[in-house]
C-alpha cells in the first residue's frame, strides 16, 4: 500500500509540474500575442501623433496629451480618437463617420476581440519651458499600452521625440531692405537738395538758426531715397512686370498651365509684400523723430518743399499697402489653387496651399488696417473645417483648435510668437505713423 | 544496503546492524522493491503515454499561434517598409477604404498594390484567403512580369484608407488554419517638401 501510494505521489507531482508548464506557456503566448498588439498598436498611435503634431504644433497641447498626466483611453468603442477613423465601411462613401463606420466596434472582428481590454495612455512634455530654448520645439512622446494582466504590471511603452516648432521664428526684419544707394555725406547733401532746394551746408546752417532736429531731417531722407529706391529697384521693376505678364497668361488660358501660373502669381505677390513688410518695418523707427514735431515741419525747420514731402510720404503709405495688397492677392491666388478642377495635383500640395493660406490669413486677421481679414480667416477654416470632415481627421481637429482662436485674436497671438511681433507693428505703431505720414501728404498738397 | 532484518539471537543483539540500521525499523525488501518498480513502470508508461498524447494535441496550437503572430509582424514590417517608398497616395482617394493601393513615388513610377486568390491556402484551411501582389510601371507602358511580386500571403482581409494626404491606413488580418489575426497600422509616405514652383 505504501508502494502504491509513493508512486501515485510521483505520478501526481509530475502530472502537476506539466500542467504549470502548459499553463506557462499558454499564458506565456497569450501574453506574447498581446504584446506583440501592443506593440503594434504603440507604433500607430506613434505615427498618428507625429502626423497630428507635423500639422499643428499645438495638437498635444490642445488635446491634453501634452500634460503631466497625459490621456488614458480604451481603444474600442469611439474611447480613442486614433481608433475611430477605421475604415470607409457604409454610405456615404468617401467620408468615415467617427461615430458609425470608422469605430471600433464589436463587429469589427477579430481586432475588436484582441483589444477589447487594452488602455492607451499618451504623454507629452516639451524639453524646455522656456519659449526662448530652441528645446522647447522637441516634444518627449510616450505611448503606454496596458492589457488585461495589469496587475502583472505588463504593459509596453515606448517613447520618441517628435518635432514641434513653437517658438519664434528667428529672422532680422531690417534684412535685405536695400542698402542706401547713397554715403551718409551724399544723403546729407541730396536731402538738402531735394526737399529744401539748399546744399547741405547751408541747410545745416538753417537747422543750427531755428535750433531744428537736425537727425529727424536726415531720417526723412533716408524714408525718401530707401522708398524711392525701392519702387526703381530692378527688382520691384521685374517683380511688376512678372505679374502683368502672368496675369495676362492668366486671361488667355489656351495652352498654359494655369495652376503654375497661379502658384507663380502668388509667389511673386508674397515675395513682393515680404520685402514691403521688412521696409516698413525698417522704416517705421524713422517716424519716431518726425512725429516730434508737426505733420508739415519736419525737424521744426520751416522751408521744406511740401509738395515733395507729400511725395515721400504717399511712397511710404504705397510701400505699406503693397505689404498688405501683396498678401490680399497672395491668398487670392493660393484659393485658386484649391478650386476643384486643381484637386488631381494632389492632397499633398493641397495641405500645404491650406497651411500657407492659414498663415496669410492670420496675418491679415490681425491688421487693424485690413477689417475684412478677421472675417475671412473664420471663414475659410468653416470651409476647410467642412472639406475635411470625415476625410482628414488631423486636419479637422486642427480646424477645430483654430476656430476657437479666431474667435479670440488675443490667443492667436499668445500662439504664435511671430504674429506678435506682426502685430506689434501693425497694430501698435504703424497706425500713428500711416495717420502721420497721411496728414503729411494732405498738408503738403 | 541493508537487504535483511534484525534478529534475535543467541549471541547479545548488537546495537545497531553491521549496515548501521537501527534496531526496531526495517529496510525494503526485494520483493517489496521490484513490486513498487513494476507500479511506478507501470504509471510511467501510462503517464508517459498521457503527456505525449497531450503535448501532440497542444503543440500544433501554441507553435500556429506564434507563426501567425510572426507572419503578422513580418507582414506589418514588409507592409510598411514598401509603402514608405512612395511619396504620394494615388488611390484610395482621401476617407476612401479600397482592398488596393496606388502610390506614385518621387520618380513618378506607379506602384499598384492588390490582392489575388490565394488558392492553396483557401483549399487547405477552407476558408477565402489572398495574397498581396505589387506591381511598379516604368514608363515603358508594357507588361514587365519581373516588376510582379508577391508580398504576403494568408490574407484574410486587407484595407487601405488614407486619412491624410501623407499618410495611408491599413487594416490587415492575417490567417492560418485555425484562426485570424488583425492589425492597424498607419503609414506616412515620402516627404518630398514643398509645392512652389
Amino acid at each position: 500500500m505504501t508502494e502504491l501510494m509513493i508512486g501515485v505521489s510521483i505520478f501526481a507531482g509530475l502530472t502537476l509540474a506539466f500542467l504549470l508548464s502548459v499553463r506557462a506557456t499558454t499564458r506565456e503566448i497569450d501574453f506574447s500575442a498581446d504584446y506583440f498588439m501592443s506593440i503594434l498598436v504603440a507604433q500607430k498611435v506613434g505615427e498618428d501623433l507625429m502626423e497630428e503634431t507635423t500639422l499643428n504644433p499645438f495638437a498635444l497641447e490642445s488635446s491634453g496629451v501634452e500634460s503631466p498626466s497625459g490621456i488614458t483611453s480604451r481603444l474600442v468603442d469611439g474611447g480613442s480618437v486614433h481608433f475611430s477613423f477605421l475604415e470607409d465601411r457604409a454610405a456615404p462613401w468617401g467620408r468615415i463617420d467617427p461615430g458609425v463606420d470608422g469605430l471600433l466596434s464589436a463587429d469589427v472582428q477579430p481586432l475588436y476581440a484582441q483589444v477589447r481590454d487594452f488602455r492607451l495612455r499618451t504623454r507629452a512634455r516639451r524639453l524646455a519651458s522656456d519659449q526662448a530654448v530652441p528645446d522647447r520645439n522637441l516634444l518627449a512622446v510616450s505611448t503606454e499600452v496596458q492589457w488585461k494582466n495589469q496587475a502583472d504590471g505588463r504593459k509596453y511603452e515606448s517613447e520618441f521625440q517628435v518635432f514641434s516648432p513653437v517658438t519664434g521664428k528667428k529672422f532680422d526684419e531690417t534684412l535685405d531692405v536695400g542698402t542706401l544707394p547713397l554715403t551718409p555725406a551724399a544723403l546729407e547733401e541730396e536731402t538738402a537738395r531735394f526737399f529744401y532746394h539748399l546744399s547741405a551746408e547751408d541747410l545745416k546752417a538753417k537747422i543750427a538758426q531755428s535750433q531744428g532736429d537736425e537727425k529727424a531731417i536726415f531720417e526723412l531722407g533716408k524714408v525718401h531715397f530707401l522708398c524711392k529706391g525701392f519702387m526703381q529697384s530692378e527688382y520691384y521693376r521685374k517683380t511688376m512686370q512678372e505679374i502683368t505678364t502672368l496675369k495676362k497668361n492668366l486671361a488667355s488660358p489656351s495652352g498654359q498651365d494655369l495652376y503654375g501660373t497661379h502658384v507663380a502669381l502668388a509667389a511673386r505677390w508674397y515675395d513682393l509684400a515680404k520685402t514691403a513688410y521688412r521696409l516698413a518695418f525698417y522704416l517705421e523707427r524713422s517716424f519716431d523723430r518726425l512725429m516730434a514735431h508737426p505733420a508739415g515741419l519736419p525737424g521744426g525747420v520751416e522751408g521744406i518743399d511740401q509738395s515733395r514731402l507729400a511725395q515721400c510720404m504717399a511712397n511710404f503709405s504705397i510701400i505699406y499697402e503693397l505689404f498688405v495688397g501683396g498678401l490680399v492677392q497672395t491668398r487670392s491666388n493660393y484659393l485658386k489653387l484649391l478650386e476643384p478642377g486643381f484637386a488631381a495635383k494632389g492632397g499633398k500640395r493641397q495641405q500645404q496651399i491650406i497651411l500657407r493660406l492659414l498663415d496669410i490669413h492670420r496675418i491679415l486677421g490681425i491688421n487693424p488696417n485690413y477689417p475684412q481679414g478677421l472675417p475671412d480667416y473664420r471663414v475659410f477654416i468653416d470651409q476647410i473645417r467642412t472639406f475635411s470632415e470625415g476625410r482628414l481627421p488631423f486636419l479637422a481637429r486642427f480646424m477645430d483648435d483654430e476656430r476657437v482662436l479666431a474667435k479670440d485674436p488675443k490667443a492667436l497671438l499668445a500662439r504664435y510668437p511671430n504674429l506678435k511681433s506682426i502685430h506689434a507693428l501693425l497694430a501698435d505703431r504703424m497706425p500713428r505713423v500711416l495717420a502721420f505720414a497721411g496728414q503729411t501728404a494732405t498738408t503738403g498738397e | 544496503m541493508t537487504v535483511g532484518k534484525g534478529k534475535a539471537g543467541t549471541m547479545a543483539a548488537p546495537a545497531v546492524s553491521a549496515a548501521g540500521v537501527p534496531p526496531g525499523r526495517r529496510a525494503f525488501t526485494l520483493v517489496e522493491l521490484i513490486v513498487v518498480a513494476m507500479v511506478m513502470s507501470m504509471l510511467l508508461a501510462f503517464g508517459f503515454r498521457f503527456f505525449t498524447q497531450f503535448s501532440h494535441s497542444i503543440a500544433p496550437k501554441v507553435s500556429d499561434r506564434l507563426f501567425l503572430q510572426m507572419e503578422a509582424r513580418n507582414a506589418a514590417d514588409v507592409l510598411i517598409r514598401r509603402i514608405r517608398e512612395g511619396s504620394d497616395i494615388v488611390r484610395p482617394l482621401l476617407g476612401e477604404t479600397c482592398p488596393f493601393l496606388l502610390l506614385k513615388d518621387s520618380v513618378n513610377h506607379m506602384t499598384f498594390f492588390y490582392l489575388e486568390a490565394d488558392q492553396p491556402h483557401t483549399q487547405a484551411w477552407k476558408k477565402k484567403v489572398y495574397r498581396l501582389v505589387t506591381y511598379s510601371s516604368d514608363y515603358s507602358g508594357t507588361y514587365r512580369p519581373d516588376q510582379e511580386k508577391i508580398l504576403l500571403d494568408s490574407i484574410r482581409r486587407l484595407t487601405f484608407t488614407p486619412i491624410s494626404p501623407d499618410s495611408v491606413q491599413i487594416n490587415a488580418t492575417l490567417a492560418n488554419a485555425k484562426e485570424d489575426f488583425e492589425f492597424v497600422a498607419n503609414v506616412g509616405v515620402m516627404n518630398l517638401g514643398s509645392f512652389d514652383e
